[in-house]
């Protein structure tokens, strides 16, 4: 695990700097933009062959294979794989199992709903989603009940994962925006419960309908996190606007 | 079958089971957008459906319209047409969708109903058509339009209340379709007079009670 761990902080750190490359090829135009973009492809490439090279010594970079993604859906994608990663947690043994299936999963999940949200760019530190699948390891064993997503958005809000975004030019009251790792947290934890409710959903659906939903009452969902139970109030809340999505 | 011209059922594609189907977004927004088209294209109006505004309309509707559902059995068919109602509320409070007279057409005469007013009555169109359309797919009688929707002192008369209070829209929108309006609650569908008589002489059943006496506290 420790091979794991050195791998996802280098790849963080390259995501960093392919942020910032990224940031400042928009900014700038003409030589110094196209310099920074050639940058960027070579992080781009060097956090791939840091993939490789990690793998050839046979470090766990997936997720257990056996029950993790399998292809239960007929729209099998990137998402649906993430969502039934999330789904066969419940089955993981042991807490580097948890946290690889958990990092990998909620990261993606977090890549697309920032995406769906109309953020393009965006440093997402895929060791803070991991701390927060130890905190939601190190509480009980994860079910794929709205309950376990509330407790995983919970603890991704306090890692914080999505360091940096690139404001994307719309409304700043957005609430993606604003609170982004609020924010997708709770598309994320609204989105697996419509997920759970309708199987038969495809994966892009669900996150899709969440962020609508959280962006469309986004005083609603922040007022859960005011209550003395957040927790509870966030999960009913989950229940309640799953009945009327995707 | 189209009664009257408000009622605009050949213009709006048939699906069943519409009354479940469109408490749900992705259904919601897709025929609300496609019937807002159809239905302005034949006035020659051209209209808009503000996606964002029609996504917060249709949360605040379906929220307000969930939590009074255990009054549906009371007297389902007046509960059907209160959510026929309440949509034409929020969608007039959110400004969910916005019509300019697309030229020469006779109705841009600001005489006529649309042309006074085109967003309301585009609204009022695809609401009062999407009554029509679970009516008949419940299995019970349509309702007659007013001939009050022809008097362009109604629609005058509603605008006027409806920007000071969109709640008002729902008891306009009853008198329109033939029933008695709750003009003082509303958004409480138990002070509806159809569910309110049931609810207090022989249809009231114990959850209905207790359901009004949470209500009272």
């Amino acid at each position: 695990m420790i091979d794991q761990d050195l791998k996802i902080l280098v790849k963080d750190i390259l995501r960093g700097a392919r942020f910032g490359m990224r940031q400042a090829s928009q900014l700038n135009s003409g030589v110094v933009g196209l310099i920074t973009q050639e940058m960027s492809h070579l992080a781009d490439d060097i956090a791939s062959k840091v993939d490789e090279g990690l793998r050839s010594f046979g470090t766990p970079f997936s997720p257990p294979s056996s029950g993790f993604r399998s292809a239960s859906r007929d729209n099998y994608d990137r998402l649906g794989a993430a969502v039934d990663a999330i789904k066969d947690l419940a089955a993981a043994s042991d807490e580097d199992l948890f946290v690889s299936g958990f990092g990998e999963a909620y990261y993606a999940l977090i890549k697309s709903v920032l995406n769906e949200a109309g953020i393009q760019n965006a440093f997402i530190s895929q060791q803070s989603v991991r701390e927060a699948g130890r905190a939601v390891w190190a509480k009980e064993h994860y079910h794929f009940e709205p309950q376990d997503f509330s407790q995983s958005a919970l603890a991704l809000m306090n890692a914080s994962p999505i360091r940096n975004i690139d404001p994307p030019k719309q409304d700043s009251a957005d609430p993606f925006i604003r609170h982004p790792n609020q924010s997708s947290a709770l598309a994320i934890g609204l989105a697996l419960t419509v997920a759970r409710h309708y199987p038969e959903s495809n994966a892009d659906t669900c996150v899709a309908s969440a962020v609508k939903a959280v962006r469309a009452v986004p005083e609603l969902f922040e007022n859960t996190l005011k209550q003395a139970t957040p927790e509870a109030e966030m999960t009913k809340l989950f229940e309640e606007f799953s009945q009327f999505l995707p | 079958m189209v009664r009257e011209n408000i009622v605009a059922r050949d213009l709006i594609t048939p699906v069943g089971d519409l009354v479940h189907r469109v408490r749900h977004l992705g259904f919601f927004e897709d025929h609300l957008a496609s019937g807002i088209r159809s239905i302005s294209a034949q006035y020659g109006i051209h209209a808009q459906v503000d996606d964002a505004a029609a996504q917060k309309a249709f949360f605040s509707w379906i929220r307000l319209l969930n939590a009074q559902r255990e009054l549906a059995d009371t007297n389902r068919r007046d509960y059907i047409a209160f959510g026929g109602g309440l949509l034409l509320t929020k969608l007039l409070e959110h400004r969910v969708i916005s019509a300019q007279q697309s030229g020469n057409e006779a109705h841009a005469d600001r005489q006529s109903p649309i042309g006074f007013w085109p967003e309301g009555y585009l609204a009022v169109t695809y609401c009062m058509t999407v009554l029509d359309i679970v009516l008949e797919q419940e299995g019970f009688q349509s309702f007659t339009p007013s001939a009050a929707m022809k008097d362009l002192r109604q629609w005058w008369s509603m605008r006027e209340n409806c920007m000071e209070d969109p709640a008002l829209a729902l008891p306009f929108f009853d008198l329109m379709i033939g029933n008695q309006p709750n003009w003082n609650a509303p958004l409480f569908a138990d002070k509806r007079p159809a569910i309110h008589e049931r609810l207090t002489h022989s249809g009231a059943e114990g959850g209905d009670r207790a359901h009004l006496a949470r209500r009272d506290q």
